[in-house]
């Protein structure tokens, strides 16, 4: 019951943050340039006041959500692509390529956390622009991040079809005569979306954390280009002359993640057939 | 036999690990945009001076043998000079930085493990009681929030508010050392605490449930023996397992704690050189994280049949 409670309670929030994130931006005030005088309270035509350079709070944190959600959901789609991908052939190549495949897999999670990804950004970062609406600036954090995500979803995939190949629908359709492709993408892969969907939503959480920590420390997205991370990061710095700055960035980046796992939690147990 | 069997493969996959990551290390060292041999001759060096430092960084030979040099000088913790400032070794700035961050990492992974070991106990104890709801709850919140939203409140509540503590490090330290690492130790420390606390405590009420714990009970053992002894000496193996990986994390952590508190350790450094694009200070810094990550982990798994004569007669 109370899962799903929690489970609605996150749905709620991520659709308005979703409605945040692609109205938020337009609607008053540009997150970039200094409209009014810094550290106004809330009010004064500002809804959450403005910061140490005097640009509009609000504008700033529903650009925030947009880089978020952009940048969590492509990375999570390459991801899921890519994981899925790599686990069906690291199952049902021939030995050569799946070992190699999984092999990489392992290899890659010798990378402890964000690890790898603070190798790929510094030694790449001087090879991209910046300064061109969220796609752009986001992309060398979309790409990075991209790499580091997929080897779960294969690990995912791999344990999973392992126990259901054998199972006897797929000898039944291989008795019958259907192809590989055809038992991995209209009998195995059906049975598995439930659970990816409810993996990815923790990933989801996992990526934007990642993202924020890579802004926050500063190698991530950039000022002037606002982020929940960087929002972090200068409200810390100004924390002497307005403490306030710092509620509104991180209340954000802490619902999302508490949402996204709770809405993770709530789906895995829906489409757990033991839970049912 | 099995046992020698199973060792041998986990040492296998560590050295395969370090592999992995030394050469991708490497690979994105020699994909990375500029010609070592131009960053460090200048852009008007004299094109017999550049053949010359290509030859001496080996850029005329095929990029198998360039692995075998970078491992070789790895190994001896030499990672080339720095292309920023005073293009000094990246090894000295490593010696002057790494001391500090192993500091900060050892005392938060020791905090963590005793406080999650402590709490997870009595959560375990007092199961499904108020003590037993208060620290779950506490240590989910601890588990799902970022350090550097939990950094910020503690230096605003205990620097701040009652300063109490130094807000961050300064050059000339105006008093003992530990109270400027209290709070970066705390901060690194929380999401490891609270998972250990998570782990503990289930495996602990896992382990309370068995036959033997039941057998204890009958023959008279008191509460905390049976507790201590029978119970928490079964259920610490995946604890131990854990601080392992999260001694991993922890290093990473060190990035943002070293940066939030301006710390001079192996994080900020590796920040500056990212920043500024010093591609061998970055590689340093990964395979050096990397590799203490896998080796700890290496050394927990080597270590637990030590700690339990059931792995030792039953390994797969």
């Amino acid at each position: 019951m109370l899962r799903k409670v929690m489970l609605g309670l996150g749905i709620t929030f991520l659709a308005v943050l979703v409605l945040l994130a692609v109205f938020g931006p337009i609607l008053r005030h540009s997150p970039y340039s200094q409209a009014a005088h810094p550290n106004l309270s809330p009010g004064n035509g500002f809804w959450l006041g403005t910061d140490e350079l005097g640009r509009d709070v609000f504008a700033r944190l529903a650009y925030g959500a947009r880089v978020s959600l952009f940048v969590g959901f492509t990375v999570q789609i390459v991801a899921l692509a890519v994981g899925i991908l790599m686990g069906v052939l690291g199952t049902f190549s021939p030995k050569w390529i799946s070992a190699a495949i999984l092999r990489f897999t392992d290899g890659m999670f010798a990378f402890p956390d964000i690890l790898l990804g603070i190798l790929l950004i510094g030694v790449f970062q001087s090879a991209v622009k910046t300064g061109g609406g969220v796609v752009i600036d986001t992309l060398p954090i979309v790409i990075v991040l991209s790499i580091t995500a997929w080897p779960s979803y294969t690990r995912l995939v791999v344990t999973q079809l392992a126990t259901l190949k054998d199972r006897e629908f797929v000898v039944a359709a291989t008795a019958s005569g259907a192809s590989t492709f055809y038992i991995v993408t209209r009998h195995i892969l059906p049975q598995l979306w439930g659970i990816l969907l409810a993996v990815s939503m923790v990933e989801l959480a996992g990526t934007i954390l990642a993202e924020s920590t890579l802004s926050f420390i500063g190698i991530g997205v950039k000022p002037p280009t606002p982020s929940w991370g960087n929002m972090i990061d200068s409200a810390r710095q100004a924390m002497n002359s307005n403490p306030s700055l710092l509620l509104w960035p991180c209340l954000c980046l802490s619902l999302t993640i508490f949402a996204l796992n709770f809405v993770g939690d709530g789906l895995r147990a829906a489409f757990d057939p033991k839970g049912r | 036999m099995r046992l020698a069997k199973a060792l041998l493969l986990r040492l296998l996959f560590g050295l395969f690990s370090l592999i992995f990551i030394s050469f991708v290390t490497f690979a994105a060292g020699e994909f990375a945009p500029g010609d070592r041999a131009i960053v460090e001759a200048g852009e008007h060096a004299r094109p017999e001076t550049i053949a010359m430092l290509r030859h001496r960084y080996h850029l005329d030979e095929p990029w198998i043998f360039r692995y075998g040099y970078f491992l070789r000088d790895a190994v001896h913790l030499d990672f080339g000079n720095s292309y920023i400032g005073t293009k000094q070794p990246v090894s000295a700035r490593i010696k002057a930085t790494a001391p500090m961050t192993l500091k900060i990492a050892c005392f938060a992974i020791l905090l963590a493990s005793i406080v999650g070991l402590l709490m997870g106990t009595i959560a375990a104890v007092w199961q499904g009681k108020f003590a037993d709801g208060f620290v779950l709850s506490v240590s989910t919140l601890g588990v799902t929030l970022p350090n550097f939203v939990l950094i910020p409140i503690f230096v605003y509540i205990f620097a701040i508010k009652l300063d109490y503590l130094p807000q961050t490090w300064e050059v000339q330290l105006k008093g003992p050392e530990y109270l400027y690492l209290i709070l970066p130790v705390v901060a690194l420390a929380l999401r490891p605490m609270a998972l250990l606390t998570r782990l503990t405590r289930a495996s602990l009420v896992d382990t309370m449930q068995q036959e033997f714990m039941r057998m204890a009970t009958a023959k008279g053992v008191p509460f905390w023996r049976r507790i201590l002894r029978h119970g928490l000496r079964n259920a610490i193996l995946p604890v131990v397992t854990a601080i392992g990986t999260s001694f991993g994390f922890l290093l990473t952590g060190s990035f943002v704690a070293e940066r939030a508190f301006a710390i001079p350790g192996l994080g900020s450094a590796g920040i500056e050189a990212i920043q500024s694009g010093d591609t061998p200070m970055i590689q340093a810094t990964v395979l050096l994280a990397g590799a203490t990550f896998i080796v700890v982990n290496l050394l927990v798994d080597l270590v637990l049949p030590l700690l339990d004569p059931s792995i030792r007669e039953a390994q797969v």
